[in-house]
C-alpha cells in the first residue's frame, strides 16, 4: 500500500543465486532506508550487491528472505504481473548497458516509455523533446542508438527513464561505461532529476561520483557497512 | 586448440542439441542407408534368381519344339550350357477377372521355387486337388489369389490335346517361398500335370554364355539361329542388369522410396543452421569477445562449427551400427515374411552389406551438416564486435532508413527490423522456397497424371482395350491375327497391336519404355497424331508426346533407344502422338519392325483396341475364351485407364504429402531458427523493455507483425525461386512416375496446402516465441 515515509526500506534482505551448497549470496541480511526526494548513492566494489539491491528495489527480482518495501508498497512476495504493472507506474530504470531499442530513434525510445506506461497520446512527443532538451540531446532526437556515443545513449536512457515521470528513479552503474566528462554530466542530471522532488538511487563503485549524492550507502560483500 | 576443446565440450554440455542432432542423423541415415541397401539387394536377388532359371538369355518356344530349340541353342558358339523347363498355364476366372495362373507338378516346386515350405494345410494327394503357391513378400499378400484358403474351390480352364477343358480344383494347402513363378506371384501345384496337357505347353529354353561375351548380340544370334531352324520364338529375355525390363520396373517402383529418403538427408543441414544461429545470438558477446581477442575463422569454426560436425559424426556412427545390425533381418522379413522362406533367402543369396551407400550417406550427412554449421560461423563472423560489446546485444546490420512512419512504436520497431537485419528476410525466402518448391514439383507431377487421366477419358470415350494371351502355341495360328479376326466381326474400327517393354535410361533414370508395333488396323484409335505421320519403315517411329517432351526430341530428329530385343537402335521421329494410355513412354514402330522385339510380334499375345458398342466387349471376351487357347486378360476403357491413373495419382499424393511434410519440417525448422535467432539477438532489448513494464504480449505482437510483414515481402521472391526449382525437380520426378511434367500452374490444392502449412508453422512459431519470452531471464540478461 502506497503512502508517505521512506522511499525504500530493506529489512534483513537476503538474496541467494543458485541453490544448495553452490548457492552464492549476493545480499546477506542487508537493511537500509532511503529517504524520499533524495539522491542516494549505493557505493561498493564489484560483487558487493549493488545491482542486486537496485533490481530488488525495482521489483525485477524478489529476495530469498527479508522484506522490501518501496514507495510504501511491499514488493517482496508479489507476483511478477503485479510487480510489472507497479513498476510501469512508479519506477524509472537506467541500465549499465543502456539497452535502448536499436530500431527506434532517440525520440521514439523516450516516447516508447510513455506508450508502455499508458500515458495519453497527446503531448507524448512534446514531453519527449523536453526530456531530450533536459539531457542535452534535442538536436539528436532522430538519431538511432548506434549513431550516438555511449554517453549520449546513456543520456537518452535517462530521458527514457524519466519519461513517465516516476516517483523513484533507479540507476544501475549508469556511468560505468562512460568517460569522465560524461560521468559527471550523468550524475549532474541525476541530481537535477532528484531536485524535482523525485527519489533517485544510483549504484556506483566510484567514491568521487558517490560524493555528489545527498547520502551514500556503502555495501561490502552483500552487507550494508555504512548508511 | 583451446577453442576446439571448448567446442567439443559443448557436445557433452549441450545434451539436448547433441541428442537432437544425433537422432535426426540416425533417422535420415537409416532411412537412406536401409532403402538403398534393400533396393540394391533386391535388384541383385532378382537378377541372380532370373539368371539361375533363365541363364543369360531365354526363349519361349512351343513345348513340341523344345528339344530342337535346345539343341540349336547349344550349337551356337559361346553358349556354355542350356536347359529347358516346361510351363503350363491355366485361365482362372476369379471374382470377375481373368487371371493367367502357372500350373506345375508339386515335385517341380523345388526347381521352380527353391526352399518353398508348406505354410498351411496339406499337399494335394489326388486328382481334383491343388496347392496354392504364394510369394512370401509383403506377408504373402501380393495378387488376388492371396485371399484363397485351404478348402476353397476354383475352376480353371486349360488347353489339352483334346481341346479346351475345365478343371475344378479344391485347394488343400498353401506353400510359400521367395521366388516368383513364370513372372507371377502365385501358381497352382497339382499332384501331377494331366497327361492330356502334355505337348500343349510352352517351353523355356535357357542359355548360359561363356564369360566375357556381349550378351545382347549373342542373344540375337541365338534367336536368329532358332528362327532359321523353324523354331517359333514366342518371347525372349536378355538377362543383364542393364537390359532386364523387370529390374527397370523394380527400380522405378523403388524410386517412390529412394527419392524421399534422399531428400530426407537435407534435414542434416537444417538443424545445425537453425539451432546454431540461435546459439550464436543467444550468447552474442562470446562471439564478439572471441573476435575481439583476435580469433579468426578457424578458431570460431572450432567453437561454432566443430560441435555440430562432431554431433553429426556421432549420429553417423550410431546409424551405421544400426544398419549393420538390423538391415539384413529387416530385409529378409520384408521380402520373405520371416520364417523358413526368409531363412532360405538368407542362405541362398545372403545380404550384401555394401559399404558404398552408407559411405555416400555418411559423406552427404557430414557435408550437409558442415554446410548447415557454416551458418552459425557466418553469423559469428558477421557480428559487429565493437557494436555488440558496446550495445550488449546484436547490432543492426545497417541502420534502417530514416523515413517518417506512423502507427504504434511496436509495429514501427518490428518493420524497421526487417530493413536493419536483412539476413532474416533472405533466410525466410530460402525456407519458403524449399517448402513451396518441393510441394510445387510434386503437385506438378501429380497434376501431370490428372492431365493424362483426362486425356484418356476424352480420347478413349467409346474405345475398349483388351489384352489377349495365348495359353498354348497350338493351334499354330498367330494370336494377334486370330484376335483381330474375332474383334473385326464385332466392330468396324479395330487395332491389333503388339507391345514389349525395354529398360532405357532417360534423363539419368532407368525406366521402362513400351515399344508397340501395329499388326493390323487403325493406329489412330490409340495413337492419335499430334504431328507428322505414322512410321512406314523399321527405322522410323512415332513417340508419345510425353516422352518427346521429356527427351526434348523433335519431329524429324533421331532418338537412340534400347529396343526390347536388347539391341541399341536409332529411330527417326516421323510423328508425335498424344497417347491416352496409362504410361508415359511409348514408341510406335512400323508394322514391319519385328526386329525391334524379342519375339515374333503377335504370335503369343496381343492388345486389341476397338470402338465397341455396349456389350460388344463382353461378347468378344466370350468368343476369345471359346477358342480354348486365347485368353482375354484385361479389359480396359478410357474410364478404367483414367481410374488407374488417378489411383497412381493418389499414391503420388501420399508421396507428395510425405515429401511436402519433410520440406515443411525443414522449412519450419529454418523459420523457427530464424524467429528464435531474432528473439535471442534481441533478448537484452526485450529484457530491458520487460523491466520498464512492457507486457510480454506486446513483444509477441511485435514479433508476429515482423513475421507477417517479412512473409509478405519474402513470398514473391520465394514463389519465383520455388517455381524455378520445382521445374527442375519435376523433370527428375517425371521418369519415376512415367509421365511428363505439365506446366507449373499453381493448383487450389497446392495453394491451400501452402497456406495451411504456413498458418500451422506460424501458430507453432508464435507458441515457441511466447514460451521463449516467458522464460526470458530478465535479471540475468540485465546483469550481464
Amino acid at each position: 500500500m502506497g503512502g508517505a515515509g521512506p522511499a525504500i526500506v530493506f529489512e534483513d534482505v537476503w538474496k541467494l543465486y543458485g541453490s544448495g551448497p553452490a548457492a552464492s549470496p549476493a545480499l546477506r541480511g542487508a537493511s537500509l532506508e532511503v529517504e524520499s526526494g533524495t539522491l542516494t548513492a549505493l557505493l561498493g566494489p564489484s560483487g558487493s550487491g549493488k545491482t542486486t539491491a537496485i533490481f530488488l528495489a525495482a521489483g525485477l527480482d524478489v529476495p530469498t528472505r527479508g522484506r522490501v518495501v518501496v514507495l510504501g508498497w511491499e514488493v517482496s512476495g508479489r507476483s511478477e504481473g503485479w510487480r510489472r504493472r507497479w513498476r510501469r507506474e512508479n519506477i524509472g530504470i537506467v541500465f549499465q548497458f543502456f539497452h535502448l531499442v536499436p530500431t527506434l530513434t532517440a525520440l521514439e525510445n523516450v516516447v516508447l516509455a510513455m506508450e508502455i506506461a499508458g500515458r495519453p497520446r497527446r503531448g507524448r512527443v512534446e514531453r519527449a523533446l523536453e526530456l531530450l532538451e533536459f539531457v542535452g540531446l534535442r538536436g539528436k532526437a532522430d538519431r538511432y542508438p548506434q549513431e550516438l556515443s555511449g554517453g549520449e545513449q546513456q543520456r537518452v536512457a535517462l530521458a527514457r527513464a524519466l519519461a513517465h515521470d516516476p516517483p523513484l528513479l533507479l540507476a544501475d552503474e549508469p556511468t560505468a561505461n562512460l568517460d569522465y566528462a560524461n560521468k559527471l554530466r550523468v550524475v549532474e542530471l541525476l541530481r537535477e532529476a532528484a531536485g524535482r522532488g523525485r527519489t533517485v538511487v544510483f549504484a556506483t563503485h566510484d567514491e568521487k561520483l558517490a560524493s555528489a549524492a545527498d547520502r551514500v550507502i556503502r555495501l561490502v560483500d552483500g552487507r550494508v557497512v555504512e548508511a | 586448440m583451446k577453442a576446439a576443446r571448448a567446442g567439443l565440450r559443448a557436445v557433452l554440455a549441450r545434451k539436448g542439441e547433441t541428442a537432437a542432432m544425433a537422432a535426426v542423423v540416425i533417422l535420415v541415415m537409416f532411412a537412406y542407408g536401409f532403402t538403398s541397401l534393400a533396393i540394391e539387394n533386391l535388384e541383385g536377388h532378382i537378377y541372380l534368381q532370373m539368371r539361375e532359371s533363365l541363364g543369360d538369355a531365354a526363349y519361349l518356344v512351343p513345348e513340341a519344339q523344345a528339344g530342337k530349340a535346345e539343341a540349336t541353342a547349344r550349337r551356337v558358339g559361346g553358349v556354355a550350357s542350356t536347359s529347358t523347363r516346361t510351363l503350363y498355364t491355366a485361365t482362372l476366372l476369379y471374382h470377375g477377372s481373368t487371371l493367367m495362373v502357372p500350373i506345375a507338378a508339386l515335385d517341380e516346386l523345388d526347381e521352380l521355387a527353391p526352399a518353398s515350405a508348406l505354410d498351411q494345410g496339406r499337399p494335394p494327394s489326388k486328382e481334383g486337388e491343388a496347392a496354392l503357391y504364394l510369394v512370401a513378400t509383403a506377408g504373402g499378400r501380393l495378387g488376388p489369389l492371396a485371399r484363397l484358403a485351404p478348402g476353397d474351390s476354383v475352376e480353371v480352364r486349360v488347353y489339352t490335346s483334346g481341346g479346351p477343358a475345365l478343371l475344378r480344383l479344391r485347394v488343400t494347402g498353401i506353400y510359400k517361398g521367395y521366388s516368383w513363378i513364370a513372372g507371377q506371384p502365385y501358381a497352382l501345384l497339382l499332384g501331377e500335370v494331366p497327361e492330356s496337357m502334355r505337348g500343349s505347353g510352352l517351353a523355356l529354353v535357357a542359355a548360359t554364355l561363356e564369360p566375357g561375351l556381349d550378351v545382347a548380340s549373342k542373344a540375337g544370334e541365338i534367336r536368329d539361329a532358332l528362327e532359321r531352324e523353324g523354331v517359333r520364338v514366342y518371347g525372349s529375355i536378355v538377362n543383364t542388369p542393364e537390359t532386364n525390363p523387370i529390374l527397370a520396373q523394380v527400380r522405378a517402383g523403388a524410386s517412390f522410396l529412394s527419392v524421399p529418403a534422399s531428400l530426407f538427408l537435407a534435414l542434416a543441414a537444417v538443424l545445425p543452421a537453425a539451432v546454431g544461429v540461435v546459439g550464436v545470438f543467444r550468447d552474442l558477446r562470446t562471439a564478439a569477445a572471441l573476435r575481439a581477442m583476435g580469433a579468426g575463422p578457424w578458431v570460431l569454426a572450432a567453437y561454432y562449427t566443430l560441435p555440430w560436425l562432431a554431433r553429426a559424426l556421432l549420429g553417423v556412427a550410431a546409424s551405421t551400427l544400426l544398419v549393420a545390425a538390423f538391415a539384413d533381418d529387416l530385409y529378409y522379413h520384408m521380402m520373405a515374411g520371416g520364417g523358413e522362406p526368409a531363412r532360405a533367402l538368407a542362405e541362398r543369396y545372403g545380404f550384401h552389406l555394401d559399404p558404398r551407400p552408407l559411405a555416400r550417406a555418411a559423406l552427404a550427412v557430414a557435408a550437409l551438416s558442415l554446410l548447415g554449421a557454416l551458418a552459425p560461423l557466418a553469423a559469428a563472423l558477421r557480428v559487429n564486435l565493437a557494436a555488440a560489446l558496446r550495445l550488449g546485444g546484436a547490432p543492426l546490420t545497417r541502420p534502417p532508413p530514416r523515413r517518417p512512419s506512423v502507427g504504434p512504436l511496436w509495429a514501427r520497431a518490428a518493420l524497421r527490423e526487417l530493413a536493419g537485419r536483412w539476413w532474416k528476410l533472405a533466410g525466410m525466402i530460402l525456407a519458403l522456397s524449399i517448402a513451396w518448391g518441393v510441394a510445387a514439383a510434386m503437385d506438378s507431377s501429380r497434376s501431370g497424371l490428372e492431365a493424362s487421366a483426362s486425356l484418356a477419358e476424352e480420347r478413349l470415350g467409346s474405345v475398349v482395350l483388351l489384352s489377349v494371351a495365348a495359353t498354348t502355341p497350338s493351334p499354330p495360328s498367330p494370336a494377334c491375327a486370330e484376335a483381330y479376326r474375332l474383334a473385326s466381326n464385332l466392330s468396324s474400327r479395330v487395332l491389333a497391336l503388339y507391345g514389349e517393354d525395354s529398360a532405357n535410361t532417360l534423363r539419368g533414370e532407368t525406366v521402362s519404355v513400351r515399344f508397340y508395333a501395329p499388326i493390323r488396323g487403325d493406329a489412330s484409335l490409340v495413337f492419335p497424331l499430334a504431328q507428322g505421320r505414322y512410321p512406314r519403315s523399321p527405322g522410323e517411329a512415332v513417340l508419345s508426346v510425353q516422352m518427346a517432351r521429356l527427351l526434348g526430341a523433335r519431329l524429324g530428329g533421331e532418338v537412340e533407344l534400347r529396343a526390347p530385343s536388347g539391341e541399341s537402335v536409332t529411330l527417326r521421329i516421323v510423328g508425335l502422338a498424344d497417347t491416352p494410355l496409362n504410361r508415359g513412354f511409348y514408341v510406335l514402330a512400323s508394322p514391319g519392325a519385328g526386329g525391334l522385339f524379342s519375339s515374333e510380334p503377335g504370335a503369343s499375345g496381343c492388345t486389341l483396341a476397338l470402338e465397341a458398342p455396349e456389350g460388344a466387349a463382353r461378347l468378344l471376351q466370350e468368343r476369345l475364351l471359346a477358342t480354348g487357347w486365347l485368353t482375354p486378360l484385361r479389359v480396359e476403357t478410357g474410364g478404367d485407364i483414367a481410374a488407374s491413373l488417378r489411383n497412381v495419382a493418389s499414391v503420388l499424393l501420399a508421396v507428395q504429402a510425405t515429401l511436402s511434410a519433410i520440406a515443411g519440417l525443414a522449412a519450419g525448422a529454418a523459420l523457427a531458427g530464424l524467429a528464435l535467432a531474432d528473439v535471442a539477438s534481441r533478448s537484452r532489448e526485450y529484457a530491458a523493455l520487460l523491466a520498464l513494464g512492457a507486457p510480454s504480449r506486446a513483444l509477441l505482437a511485435s514479433q508476429l507483425v515482423q513475421l507477417a510483414a517479412s512473409t509478405l515481402l519474402a513470398s514473391p521472391l520465394a514463389l519465383a525461386w520455388a517455381r524455378l526449382a520445382a521445374g527442375v525437380v519435376a523433370v527428375r520426378v517425371a521418369p519415376v512416375v512415367g509421365y511428363y511434367p505439365p506446366s507449373l500452374e499453381p493448383s487450389l490444392l497446392a495453394g491451400a496446402s501452402a497456406a495451411a502449412g504456413l498458418s500451422a508453422a506460424y501458430v507453432s512459431l508464435a507458441a515457441v516465441v511466447a514460451a521463449y519470452l516467458r522464460r526470458l531471464d530478465v535479471v540475468g540478461l540485465l546483469r550481464e
